[in-house]
């Protein structure tokens, strides 16, 4: 019996490697305009026919390659980028594997034709599907221009997973964007079909390249330094948040990454005002040391590795948390569920104790008969979804501001109560309807956030305390916490193996439910494996504050709605928002209601 | 502390001790303690008067016998629950000890037993509107009448006793008294104690007690800085 493993030859084996690098008509153009950038362009241009399957053209200004260069960069492994191994450690270039090209040429019809800026001409390589390279001279200008065609016309499997022509077209227009994002210098250009698709301009800076790029969203600049990570964003506001991180464009060492526990830290410098799962808009651009993050962990390089991991995450959300005016503690929260839930019925109360034996036979008037096992405790509040505000509400109306000037609220004139829950002002510029949950809600976290960092929250002790009925793991919590719960205002004592008793709330929201600030705020501390504790109790106190705070429904009067409007002037951060990232205030200019009277 | 109950039953050394054992109290059911105690529950909860002051006495390590003296000797504090409902609304008038009819013109404020019974008070909500089974301790606070209460509650004394003294004993209502009530105190409705009529005449009067009204004590507990 013969040798059944034998050696792949090169082209198959660039095939199968391809495999890896070379998903799809975008990935392609990521790779070249990583070449691109790290020949030093300042102008590239793409162009793509069918979504790129049919053909790829990116061109660009850059150094461009010698004879000598452009067979050796078509073959695996040849790279100028790095030379030995302790390279590998500090790779400052967005390329660097030598796998690009050659995984390129092996599943398609490519030529390449560069000139380097010093030579009076050019070099042309023909490959098509990983034969033998053809190399010729040819005129052209300086820089390098890489066309692909027919992409997998030789391996069909990898053509069938290619989606439309549309979703290509837009995968293709995604990576041009995050290129643009990433380079603010660069002039890229897309054309699609013989059309310009996208043109991005050289901007100034970061700052002015994502305005431009997302002009659509309305964006905050943040910007600082911690332990080593300079940290450079332009995000959104909470309200416009989304499910996922698909709005939020990360960079880390100006290379796009797709990055979970990176987006996360994103979010949780938002504090409460962020539902646990969405992320807002934005760009964030994270710089540090080379040596310390690990760009070889995939071979798209769309995932980088920390050597610092938790240190690197932890100083990205506080810098974007001490931007965002969110941090009173050390970075994350997030918002527990179930806030506008109506209060669960109270749980079937457990007769724990004895069957005594002075009881007669059918004379039983402690209850105690029949009871059995204590009832199971009621389960955790189903998740409401985050409610964002539907977009064809707020078509014509300024968003909340992020930070309001300061004497704002103050600064309007009530008109009334609407509906008893909404309060109508005028002000200056238009008309701004203030919804008084959401503002009394962020007043009382507010004065919540304070007291806690200031050790000083308020116990209001109960008459009668409340006896809470909880799972094992909760009432484990309750013991453990304790401290922790005391300092955020619950004083909880665990009084069975399921029940709790809750002697005092704080006295901010002490109109609040005791047993359903208990259940909400102990959903938060079971979440801090996921966030630092103080985050937990951002998340709690914000729980709180919901529950505690003025309800739509409740009237008010002139006073009362001045008074809920001199507090919101005085509170620290995202005074345009509830604690949940909700609008606390939708405003109309009076220019836009004349335009739509006809005035 | 999650099944122990509070402690050893000895004497608490001091008012710390005695508000520690009170609030461990907190939340708990009736059953619930008496069961930790070993108490058997009354057959009929609703005829078993007292029974849950017993047992509040007994968890907190109270002397649980019926001495005119305070109910925690050492610490000159009496004990008294404060039966309330959901929105703390006090359910019923607070006995605080039994009238010395005969006699009564001898006595003076300042060495009468109301004054001594009320000078500490350890005061634990007992939460009552509800079934049996779920009735349960809510919070303790303690509490010396303060100048004006003090005021107060001479005046009603010195006002009833000073019926008493003058033979008016069987005139005297629930209506009479601001803060302190003088009603009919008995085990059964038979019980008769000695007194005297307008003329002097000796007379078999029913036993009366001293009761704070419930407006007083539900005033006491918003002093106390609680919330319902």
């Amino acid at each position: 019996m013969g040798a059944v493993i034998h050696v792949l030859d090169d082209a198959l084996a660039d095939q199968i490697a391809a495999g890896e690098v070379v998903e799809r008509p975008a990935s392609v153009i990521k790779e070249l305009l990583e070449n691109a950038i790290d020949a030093g362009a300042t102008r590239i241009d793409v162009e793509i026919e069918a979504g790129g399957t049919r053909t790829i053209r990116v061109s660009d200004d850059g150094s461009g390659m010698g004879r000598e260069d452009v067979p050796l960069a078509v073959r695996r492994h040849a790279t100028s980028k790095i030379r030995e191994l302790a390279d590998l450690a500090r790779i400052g270039t967005l390329g660097f594997r030598g796998e690009a090209l050659p995984s390129i040429a092996s599943v398609s019809r490519f030529e390449l034709i560069s000139r380097p800026r010093d030579s009076d001409e050019g070099t042309r390589i023909r490959i098509e599907g990983g034969d033998a390279p053809t190399v010729e001279a040819i005129g052209c200008a300086p820089g390098t221009t890489v066309l692909v065609r027919d992409l997998f016309f030789n391996v069909p499997a990898r053509r069938k997973f290619l989606k439309s022509v549309g979703t290509e077209s837009a995968r293709v227009s995604e990576v041009c964007r995050r290129a643009a994002l990433a380079h603010p210098e660069l002039h890229i250009t897309l054309r699609r079909d013989g059309r310009l698709g996208a043109e991005y301009l050289p901007a100034p800076n970061l700052h002015a390249r994502a305005a431009g790029v997302l002009a659509a969203e309305r964006l905050n600049a943040i910007e600082g330094e911690r332990d080593g990570v300079r940290v450079r964003a332009m995000l959104g506001a909470p309200e416009k948040a989304r499910a996922g991180a698909g709005g939020l464009h990360l960079f880390v060492n100006r290379r796009p990454v797709k990055d979970r526990a990176l987006a996360r830290a994103v979010s949780f410098a938002y504090g409460s005002v962020l539902p646990p799962g969405r992320y807002p808009s934005g760009v964030v651009h994270v710089e540090v040391a080379v040596e310390d993050v690990d760009v070889n962990a995939h071979p798209q390089k769309m995932e980088v590795r920390f050597a610092q991991g938790r240190a690197v995450l932890d100083a990205i959300t506080r810098v974007l948390a001490d931007g965002l005016g969110t941090s009173a503690w050390s970075g994350p929260a997030a918002r527990g569920p179930g806030f506008w839930q109506p209060r669960p019925p109270d749980p079937p109360a457990a007769a724990p104790g004895p069957a005594a034996d002075s009881l007669a036979p059918g004379d039983d008037p402690w209850g105690l008969a029949g009871t059995g096992e204590p009832s199971a405790p009621a389960g955790p509040h189903p998740v409401r979804p985050y409610a964002e505000p539907p977009m064809d509400a707020v078509p014509y109306a300024s968003d909340a501001p992020l930070l309001a000037d300061a004497g704002f609220f103050a600064s309007l004139r009530v008109l009334g109560q609407v509906r008893k829950m909404l309060i109508v002002c005028e002000g200056p510029g238009g008309l701004h309807v203030i919804d008084q949950h959401a503002a009394d809600e962020r007043v009382r976290f507010d004065g919540l956030r304070r007291a806690h960092r200031d050790r000083e929250v308020a116990i209001q002790r109960l008459l009668v305390p409340e006896r809470v009925e909880l799972t094992e793991l909760e009432a484990a919590l309750v013991e453990e916490q304790r401290d922790a719960l005391l300092a955020a205002g619950l004083d909880v004592a665990r009084i069975g193996e399921r029940t709790a008793a809750v002697h005092g709330v704080p006295a901010l929201v002490r109109r609040a439910p005791p047993e359903r600030l208990l259940r909400d705020v102990l959903v938060e501390l079971e979440r801090q494996g996921e966030r630092a504790f103080g985050d937990a109790i951002d998340m709690a106190l914000a729980t709180m504050a919901c529950h505690g705070a003025i309800r739509a429904g409740d009237p008010l009067s002139l006073d009362e709605c001045r008074a809920l409007l001199r507090s919101m002037d005085a509170v620290e951060d995202f005074g345009g928002h509830c604690p949940h990232g909700r609008p606390v205030v939708y405003s109309v200019a009076f220019g836009e209601l004349e335009r739509r009277l006809g005035r | 502390m999650v099944g122990a109950m509070v402690g050893a039953m000895e004497p608490p050394v001091d008012e710390h001790e005695l508000m520690r054992r009170a609030r461990a109290l907190g939340g708990r059911t009736v059953p619930e303690v008496a069961q930790m105690l070993g108490v058997p529950l009354p057959r009929r909860p609703g005829r078993a008067k007292g029974f849950v002051g017993q047992l509040a006495e007994r968890a907190l390590g109270g002397a649980c016998d019926s001495r005119v003296g305070p109910d925690f000797a050492e610490l000159g504090v009496e004990l008294k629950t404060l039966p309330v409902d959901g929105r703390g609304r006090v359910r019923e008038s607070t006995f605080v000890c039994t009238a010395q009819i005969a006699g009564a013109s001898e006595l003076d404020w300042s060495t009468s037993r109301v004054r001594r019974k009320l000078a500490r008070v350890l005061f634990l909500a007992i939460r009552a509107d509800l079934p049996p089974a779920e009735r349960r301790f809510g919070a303790a606070f303690l509490w010396s009448p303060d100048a004006a209460q003090e005021a107060q509650l001479r005046a009603d004394w010195e006002d009833l006793m000073g019926a008493v003294a003058i033979g008016q004993v069987e005139a005297i209502d629930a209506r009479r008294g601001e803060v302190l009530q003088l009603r009919p105190k008995g085990a059964n409705a038979a019980a008769r104690t000695l007194a005297f009529d307008a003329e002097g005449a000796p007379i078999l009067s029913a036993p009366k007690g001293f009761y704070l009204r419930s407006r007083f004590t539900a005033g006491l507990w918003r002093g106390a800085s609680l919330w319902a």
